[in-house]
């Protein structure tokens, strides 16, 4: 039989940390010592299953070890010991704030709210960032795959309504001959991502709705692509629980060596010798005909519990499912795709489209009949025991035993050191030549802001017929929605708003404010389609470098730390999130260097009727155009400060508490259907915002800079007040009758006429002398933002 | 018996893939390309006569209307072309689904069938040029591999 012994106990700590390299374990001293201990006890030597038993269930991916661990964060304040960041911030503010709908919050394998008196809305959010590195196309189809069984592996499983896709990639026009041997060219990952999602999503019948697109030269060798997907199930299905005696039932896709060990490696850094066993393909029918056939399952109650085979394969999945009782498994059970691997193989094999289920012996050949009449394999290869252990055998022989306890509580604490300095950089600053128009069509240009529409229309987003405001709106179908609607029930009006914020251009300054500007633009979007705070629920996506690092972890905490600040002022509660470490690379000098600090946030809101949501295009000339919040002098890693090469800056702050009351107000005159159009004003300022506005809905605008609110102190400029990319800001649109009502509503928040909407499809700006700085035609500003990209 | 079965668009019709693939040849600063014609491969291998491979082909593999299919024969002169396979061991999940497909036709006696892509590139090309698009565009050498002919 192919399993061998490995010796550990008789070898130094040299030896040790040379067998974890040797066999990929990813495994530190600590924990090697850790593992020694526990097998000097038992008195033998661990099989190399058991060790890979071991690192899939200690890895860094499964089991958030830094961000769980012990934190000595130090800043200009003095020295501090965090246990445990993750209970301390994102978990904590949930558990405060108390939201009775939050239903299954950061311990399933999504977070669960409430939808109706029915149904239940799980959404999750992973990433898929070294495999994509290497293989776009499989790496992103099976990154969606994988976020995809996450919400089907569920409580007893959830049916995938909507996904999600957000990605970081290098500059598409970096030049080829600076580009490094064995890195594949930024265009060239981000066709392949966009491919890879677009044939798995729309094979698989769900509609790819909100996301966007990042380039940065942070991200050549290391790109970042999160995937999201949502799904809907019924009310009393939210929770499992194995019981001694269930059978482990493994469903889906055969086992085969690809995407050995995939959890261990994306605790790795990148190279160009990189391991390629880790890349997998997936196969979205297959997982389509699981996914029908595990919900025919669910609803005629066969099974006790579900989880999916993702980081760790089987090891992972029985692992987890088995902790509080025990298992067994007999891996010649498990089909294979092909002869010849060995038992380590299949238990860690991250092969796809698998899923574990535990059935009731009673129930057992009814599930069998459900798959089977599919032609859907399902297999037993194993039970649930009572006795708190791992026993793992093939062909009968024991081949792995270890107890449940020492396996997910005996991985030593890891006590890390977090040093946070502020930048004393005063980035490069220079009196700007100003040109506002022609800068104005430079920034719509940009890679960053520009139309997205040859990545949107690849995807499928109205399959499932419940997109009810889409990610492209305006007369023409062609402008850049802020959140989509998805109206999942035929018999209920009640509807899911979805977005997303990041900017990682703040991250490099402070991750405290990139955080909080991210959770504010996520809100702000699910806001101006007419979501409200009071039900909205946030998921964090934590990318960083190595978090061994002490002023990458200062990075972590501070933006963990704004988590904590914005959501509990906010009222928006963390329901789940993911922390992808490790994102480093070995540039072209030879060094290593970390990506961009990156945090996700995405945001999900139910509302009571879709009906009454907005899209951001103008709809009617003669309409008053009024801009809410306050403009401040930030701008600190803006699109215009970008386009001029500076760096310095102040980066935008976030006031929770007052624009949490302004998006209070603009949500009620949204539903009491005041507002026409409205759209938020992130990359590019109010400039871009109403440019997009006006292009969109086909008209005119006419804006008055004198009138714009603005309480920095000093001379604001034209370019400050156009460009600036302060948070919590507004335009909306509203009916000339109706503005005394708005104004009513919105009293007692920093807002602003500042303009009417016009027919002559002109959008035209008046500067702080009153002189005309803009006069351009829509369409000259709708091509200058849709010429970049029209692959 | 081993056959490769080639489908592509039929020559008055949109080759969206081919275009596609053509602008990206020029994204990579080569601009001697005029055409790409590009089609889609199977290698079936089993034991099964070649009137059922014709039925394979016309009823499963290829749309009579828009495609044409060419068992184990390579022509075009006047071009080079590309074949890209994903490397042994790699997931097939189309030739997996052929082969489910095939069966379900209730024909038997497939053992495998691999996929891959075709390129035809007609212009002024050396064998060196077309090595280097293939090796940074067509082929991932992390899961496949490339032949040029």
């Amino acid at each position: 039989m192919n399993v061998s012994t490995i010796d550990i106990l008789s070898v130094d700590n040299k030896k040790l940390e040379d067998i974890s390299k040797e066999y990929l374990l990813s495994l530190n001293l600590r924990e090697m010592l850790a593992v020694k201990d526990y097998f000097s006890k038992k008195g033998r030597n661990p099989t190399d299953v058991e060790l890979e038993t071991i690192a899939q269930t200690w890895s860094e991916h499964c089991k958030h070890k830094t961000l769980m661990g012990l934190i000595e964060y130090s800043d200009k304040n003095g020295t501090m010991e965090i246990d445990n960041l993750l209970k301390q911030t994102v978990m904590k503010v949930t558990r405060e704030l108390k939201k009775d709908w939050c239903l299954s919050v950061f311990k399933d394998n999504a977070g669960v709210i409430s939808f109706d008196e029915r149904f239940a809305i799980a959404f999750k959010v992973e990433t898929h960032n070294h495999p994509s590195a290497l293989e776009p196309y499989g790496g992103a189809g099976t990154g969606i795959g994988g976020v995809i069984r996450d919400v089907l592996g569920v409580g007893l499983g959830a049916k995938p309504i909507f996904n999600t896709d957000i990605f970081c990639f290098g500059p598409f026009d970096y030049p080829f001959e600076e580009l490094p041997e064995g890195v594949l060219h930024p265009k060239r990952i981000c066709k392949g991502v966009v491919a890879g999602v677009r044939d798995y999503g729309n094979r698989m019948g769900i509609p790819t709705v909100n996301g966007s697109v990042f380039f940065d030269e942070g991200y050549i060798y290391n790109p970042l692509v999160y995937c999201g997907t949502a799904g809907i199930m019924p009310r009393h299905m939210t929770e499992k629980k194995v019981e001694a005696g269930d059978l482990i039932v493994s469903v889906g896709g055969r086992t085969g060596r690809d995407g050995i060990h995939g959890a261990t490696f994306s605790s790795l850094t990148l190279d160009k010798d990189t391991e390629v066993s880790a890349v997998q393909i997936g196969n979205p029918i297959t997982e389509k005909k699981v996914t029908d056939t595990v919900l025919a399952a669910r609803d005629k109650g066969l099974y006790r519990a579900i989880t999916d085979c993702g980081a760790g394969g089987f090891s992972s999945a029985v692992g987890e499912l088995g902790q509080d009782c025990g298992a067994r498994v007999d891996l010649e059970k498990a089909p294979l795709k092909y002869e010849g691997l060995a038992p380590w193989e299949i238990w860690v094999s991250e092969a796809q489209e698998r899923m574990v289920l535990a059935v009731p012996k009673e129930k057992i050949d009814d599930l069998l009949g459900v798959f089977s009449a599919e032609d859907v394999s399902a297999t037993v290869i194993g039970e649930f025991t009572a006795d708190r252990v791992l026993d793992i055998r093939y062909e009968g022989a024991t081949v792995g035993r270890l107890d449940m306890d020492f396996l997910h509580h005996g991985v030593p604490g890891i006590r890390r050191k977090a040093v946070w300095k502020e930048s004393r950089k005063k980035g490069k600053e220079k009196k700007i030549e100003a040109n506002i128009a022609e800068d104005l069509k430079k920034i719509l240009s940009s890679p960053n802001v520009c139309s997205k529409e040859w990545i949107i229309r690849q995807y499928d987003h109205e399959v499932q017929g419940g997109t009810v405001l889409k990610p492209l709106q305006g007369i023409l179908n062609d402008g850049p929605g802020d959140a989509c609607v998805i109206k999942p029930l035929f018999d209920s009006d009640k509807g899911i708003v979805i977005s997303n914020g990041i900017n990682p251009l703040y991250g490099t300054k402070d991750p405290y404010w990139m955080a909080a500007s991210a959770i504010d633009e996520a809100l702000r979007n699910i806001v101006c389609a007419g979501g409200n705070l009071e039900k909205t629920a946030l998921l964090d996506n934590f990318c960083w470098g190595d978090p061994a690092k002490p002023a990458q972890l200062a990075g972590i905490v501070r933006a963990a730390r704004a988590c904590y600040d914005m959501a509990k002022v906010y009222g928006t509660p963390f329901i789940s999130g993911k922390d992808s470490l490790n994102n480093e690379y070995v540039n072209a000098e030879g060094e290593r260097a970390s990506i961009p600090p990156t945090l996700l946030i995405s945001g999900i809101c139910i509302i009571p009727d879709i009906k009454k949501t907005v899209s951001m295009d103008l709809k009617k000339p003669g309409n008053a155009v009024y801009v809410l919040g306050g403009k401040k002098n930030e701008l600190g890693g803006s699109h215009y400060y970008l386009l001029h090469g500076m760096t310095g800056g102040t980066v935008p702050q976030v006031e929770p508490k007052r624009a949490k009351k302004l998006m209070g107000a603009l949500g009620r005159t949204i539903e009491a259907g005041l507002v026409k159009s409205c759209h938020d004003c992130s990359e590019g300022g109010i400039a871009v915002a109403a440019s997009e506005m006006a292009f969109s809905g086909g008209l005119g605008m006419e804006i008055d800079l004198r009138l714009v609110p603005c309480e920095s102190k000093g001379e604001a400029d034209d370019a400050m007040l156009l460009f600036s990319e302060s948070n919590s800001r507004f335009i909306v649109e509203i009916e000339e009758n109706n503005t005394k009502e708005f104004e009513k509503v919105m009293a007692g928040n920093v807002f602003s006429r500042i303009g009417r909407t016009a027919k002559n499809e002109t959008l035209r700006v008046l500067g702080k002398d009153g002189s005309e700085i803009i006069k351009e035609s829509i369409y000259i500003l709708k091509g200058c933002w849709q010429k970049t990209m029209k692959w | 018996m081993i056959y490769t079965i080639e489908v592509g668009y039929k020559d008055a019709l949109n080759d969206a893939s081919g275009m596609s693939t053509k602008k990206d040849i020029e994204d990579l600063g080569i601009y001697s390309v005029r055409q790409v014609r590009a089609s889609q491969l199977y290698i079936i291998e089993g034991e099964i006569e070649e009137d059922k491979i014709l039925s394979v082909c016309r009823e499963l593999l290829s749309d009579p209307v828009i495609q044409y299919f060419k068992i184990n024969e390579s022509s075009g002169k006047g071009s080079l072309k590309a074949d890209v396979y994903y490397k042994k061991g790699v997931t097939d999940a189309v030739g997996e689904s052929v082969k489910i497909g095939i069966r379900d036709m209730g024909i038997d006696g497939v053992e495998s069938v691999r996929t891959g892509a075709r390129y035809e590139i007609t212009g002024r090309l050396s064998g060196r040029i077309v090595r280097s698009i293939c090796e940074r565009l067509l082929a991932n050498k992390v899961v496949q591999e490339y032949k040029i002919i």
